[in-house]
């Protein structure tokens, strides 16, 4: 079989048609909803594989020739997210098809706030950063025409006088009309494409085979996997020439990974045409399998072509020229059409994706603000005008395509050129993984981010490609823009230890990254980004009334207009009866509900995406983008689970309380247990002593029968004596315990404190007598009123004074008493003359059962229960006691009533 | 195993493949030996690129349904 141009040509284009013969029967296939097998996840996963485009099928070949393994890096980055699909693809589709996502700048712009700038900004950058990409799949498409026109002995056939631009303009004026053809047929809903994904598909498997079938083809001829590579040893080809695991290997594998999530193309097969979220799981692994089948032979290849074709031999091309150059003309075509497929499949999708991109966010925003109201007056105004300016962008993305292609034309590598659009459409990474897991993220810094990244991007790794074909760009590559040489784009900051590409992806996204993180720690939230940052996040949190929506009024007859302009009469129709059939209202009297508007609006993003939509709607719908109730419901929410937290906090801040309440509580318990053990044992102390002398006389008493009289007597004498002190003792402890417990009936009368004072001086006179101390009274009150009980008042003064006799040992004892009034207070203040009450014993001169030191020595030894007993009266009766200095030297104590003001106070 | 470890072998197993592929892991098959004619290196990132795609299939299997999940979208695409 003889290859010519031509042959090759009419091969292509026949190849062509079959493909749109393909989409078109898919097409109908689904619409008559039995899209059975073309809905199934291998046919999902073969889509996906529109990733190997040229590059991989001539390039990796090429990369494969001049780095060795290298290439490899560019199937093992998708691998692992594929692998890892759970953590990120798996959010990424679902929140995709729950807000109805239509591309990548469609998600950035619906998760920032329905930003328009976003998504104006992100599409113009993947425009730029993906226009390296198609000028590749055009260099691969052309150089494998040259490659098969210059191997032909029949020359360039009808491509005579065509040089290798005149081809590639060629090349992107057929891709354009075929896209156009294939691609902008309708404005579908969702953005699916099944008979494009099919088409796609089927592709996948073409380039598949051919490759396996030029691998195997190699294998054979090479003498075995064994002499391939023994062979390419002897030939002194040797891969471990270069640094295989070095940064570059990081670098290119990091690229790969972001790339197969921000593509536009792979977003759009992954994410947009996805019809079932577990084909996903499908893919995790199927998707992973077919990159290693293409890559499975790609070494081989390699190694053989660099060991038997010529030197100097274009090794990007070695898939196609092995089997021309072995004279294996039908499988030399096989290989070109599989070549030419991963070529077609790339550059159909990525403008498909790309064009949506412009369409919906570039297109329609302007319309609306331009208010083109003579356009969309029609019914089917909206959808025309979206598939015209679908039909140029992609005339305009192939043609930025083909420029690129122009001015570079001079670079002879396919791979490089591929790795500067990934390091491009990876500045979308840091975004898109904040929009998935970061609530705080903002618009501002997104966009900031964004911009930053890409203009690293232009400058480290867009701008020295042109190198080769421009003299001025060589000069800034070298010396620095007017000499400032730490702005080298391949060494900025003076890094030049790195590869070139490493440099580019590090600077980039280090910047991007930065820039993201501070931005939207220091900026804040508008209201609406607030609530579709919370819809991103909690992606199986349904929300639970749809806030974001639009709220105000509107007729249904602007509704089913809007409706009808893009969804088409059909569409719309079906949508207005669902409504009505399930509301139960005729459809002439149907209100919208906040519900229905905004279901309506995700279905019109469904087809111009979020940011769109929603301006779209918002201008029909009278009420403003967020009411004033949305917002004040908003805060609402906010304000519940703030207060729920403050709720939590209360309880805990009162559990710790009362924690504390209780230990405290439990340490007075242990306290007064200790007082009572204490007690306890005084009171044995106190009773055992007359007790024993009652025993001990008792046992004389008993055993010596032959007393005389007087010791009998005397015996008896002191049992008595210690029986009264002890029933007295008893007294006073069933007094102190009961003033304690506080459980006796108190008589509160008014009485006049003067009466008590009179009784006490009376009963302690006879003692005073018998002990020889003068008593004097200094000073009276003529009347006061108190309440209380006087007669325990008298208690309290009799053991006040009579302490003062009882322990007063000086020469010529003197008690002096006086009672005066002291605002409020009546008080009572009895000194004497004895020899007072050491510093140390004072504080303790009220504790239960305390005796001083004078007390003991005393013949009147109370139980020391005297005092802690007149202080308990007065705090009964509210007053108090204390021990005073005194002008005097010995002891001066002072009590004190409060005065009842009372008039009734009659005494 | 319970869902939550699943998910986190699940993870594991994504982190510990890129582990593999990457240095200083992968420097321990760059010696100049050769398996079959294959530079043992370039054996190494296939056999672990063939390992993950086995675990992959494996994972794809277990994980558990999202019942939530694809029953919203269901509903999305049919409203």
């Amino acid at each position: 079989m003889t290859l010519t141009a031509d042959l090759v040509i009419a091969t292509s284009v026949a190849y062509v048609g079959l493909l749109f013969l393909v989409a078109f029967l898919a097409d109908r296939h689904t619409r008559r909803r039995a899209g059975g097998f073309l809905r199934s996840p291998f046919v999902y996963t073969l889509s996906i594989s529109v990733y190997c485009t040229s590059w991989t099928f001539y390039g990796a070949v090429g990369s494969a020739a001049r780095t060795g393994l290298e290439f490899v890096t560019i199937y093992l980055g998708p691998t692992l997210v594929f692998i890892g699909w759970w953590f990120i693809l798996r959010r990424l589709v679902h929140i995709s098809h729950s807000q109805r996502i239509t591309s990548i700048a469609d998600l950035l712009s619906s998760r920032f706030g329905k930003s328009g700038v976003l998504g104006v900004l992100v599409t113009l950058l993947a425009v730029i950063a993906i226009a390296p990409y198609i000028a590749l799949q055009l260099k691969a498409v052309t150089s494998s025409i040259e490659a098969i026109a210059g191997a032909s002995e029949f020359g360039r056939g009808s491509l005579e006088g065509w040089d290798e631009g005149g081809l590639a303009f060629g090349v992107a004026a057929g891709m354009a009309a075929f896209t156009i053809l294939f691609g902008t047929r309708n404005v579908d809903a969702n953005e699916q494409h099944h008979g494009v994904v099919a088409a796609i598909a089927l592709e996948a498997v073409v380039k598949l085979t051919a490759l396996i079938a030029v691998g195997v083809f190699v294998i054979y001829a090479g003498g075995g996997l064994e002499g391939v590579f023994t062979g390419a040893a002897a030939a002194g080809i040797d891969i471990y020439d270069t640094d295989t695991f070095g940064d570059r290997w990081i670098g290119s594998m990091l690229l790969a990974a972001a790339a197969i999530i921000c593509l536009p193309r792979q977003f759009q097969v992954t994410v947009v045409e996805n019809s079932d979220e577990s084909h996903l799981r499908t893919a995790s692994w199927a998707f992973p399998a077919y990159m290693l089948a293409m890559s499975l032979f790609i070494l081989p290849i390699a190694l053989y072509g660099l060991t038997i074709m010529p030197a100097g031999s274009n090794p990007d091309m070695f898939t196609l020229t092995l089997p021309l150059a072995a004279g294996q003309g039908g499988l030399a075509l096989f290989a070109f059409i599989g070549g030419f497929s991963s070529a077609t499949s790339m550059i159909i999708l990525e403008s498909i994706a790309l064009s949506i991109m412009v369409s919906n966010h570039i297109v329609v925003p302007l319309m609306l603000r331009f208010g083109a109201e003579g356009h969309v007056g029609s019914d089917h105004g909206v959808r025309r005008l979206l598939l015209r300016a679908r039909r140029v962008s992609i005339v305009l993305i192939l043609f930025l395509g083909f420029g690129y292609f122009y001015l570079t034309r001079s670079s002879d590598a396919l791979a490089p050129i591929g790795l500067i659009s990934f390091t491009g459409v990876a500045q979308f990474l840091p975004a898109i993984l904040a929009a998935l897991f970061w609530r705080d993220a903002s618009a501002k810094a997104a966009i900031a981010a964004i911009s930053t990244g890409f203009l690293v991007w232009l400058w480290a790794s867009f701008l020295p490609s042109f190198a080769t074909s421009s003299p001025s760009v060589a000069a800034i590559m070298a010396e620095g823009p007017y000499g400032i040489s730490w702005l080298r784009p391949q060494a900025l900051f003076g890094l030049d230890m790195l590869d070139p590409l490493a440099h580019g992806v590090f600077w980039s996204l280090f910047a991007n990254t930065t820039v993201l993180i501070l931005g939207s720690l220091v900026t804040r939230q508008s209201a609406l980004e607030h609530v579709q940052a919370a819809l991103f996040i909690d992606m199986s949190g349904r929300s639970p009334s749809e806030p974001g929506s639009l709220h105000g009024s509107a007729t249904t007859d602007d509704l089913l207009l809007v409706a009808r302009r893009v969804l088409g009469q059909q569409r719309a129709f079906d949508l207005f009866s669902e409504e009505a059939r399930q509301t139960g209202t005729a459809w002439t009297s149907l209100e919208p509900t906040p519900a229905f508007i905004n279901r309506l609006e995700r279905e019109l993003a469904g087809s111009i995406g979020a940011a769109s939509a929603h301006i779209m709607l918002s201008k029909v719908v009278s009420g403003g983008e967020v009411s004033l109730e949305e917002v004040m419901r908003m805060a609402d929410e906010t304000q519940q689970v703030i207060e729920h937290s403050q709720a939590l906090e209360r309880t805990s801040a009162q559990l710790r309380a009362t924690a504390e309440k209780l230990e405290a509580a439990n340490l007075q318990l242990r306290e007064v247990d200790r007082q009572k053990d204490e007690f306890l044992s005084q009171v044995s102390h106190e009773v055992r002593t007359p007790m024993t002398a009652i025993r001990a006389f008792s046992e004389i008493l008993l055993s010596e029968r032959d007393l005389d009289e007087s010791s009998v007597r005397s015996f008896v004498d002191t049992i008595h004596k210690e029986s009264l002190r002890l029933t007295s003792l008893l007294d006073e402890i069933l007094d102190v315990s009961a003033l304690e417990k506080g459980d006796r009936v108190w008589e509160a009368n008014l009485f006049d404190p003067e009466r008590s004072l009179d009784q006490a001086l009376r009963v302690c006179n006879a003692l005073a007598l018998h002990n020889g101390t003068t008593l004097q009274v200094t000073q009276r009150v003529d009347s006061a009123h108190v309440s209380g009980d006087a007669d325990r008042l008298s208690q309290v003064l009799i053991n006040l004074i009579s302490n003062a006799i009882k322990y007063n040992n000086a020469p010529s004892p003197t008690v002096w008493i006086r009672s005066f009034i002291d605002g409020p207070h009546y008080c009572v203040e009895i000194s004497d003359n004895g020899a007072g009450i050491p510093e140390a014993e004072q504080p303790r001169i009220f504790d239960k059962f305390y005796r001083g030191q004078r007390g003991r020595a005393t013949a009147y030894a109370g139980a020391g229960l005297g005092l802690p007993i007149s202080r308990e009266i007065l705090a009964r009766m509210r007053g108090t006691l204390e021990l005073v200095p005194s002008a005097a030297e010995g002891a001066c104590f002072c009590m004190r009533l409060p005065l009842e003001m009372d008039a009734r106070a009659t005494g | 195993m319970i869902r939550r470890k699943l998910v986190a072998a699940a993870l594991f197993f994504t982190l510990f493949g890129a582990i593999a592929f990457m240095p200083p892991f992968a420097l321990l098959f760059r010696t100049n030996t050769r398996v079959l004619g294959v530079p043992l290196e370039a054996a190494y990132i296939f056999v672990v690129w063939i390992l993950l795609i086995l675990g992959a299939r494996w994972f794809s299997r277990v994980l558990p349904d999202d019942n939530a999940a694809p029953a919203d979208a269901q509903q999305d695409r049919s409203s």
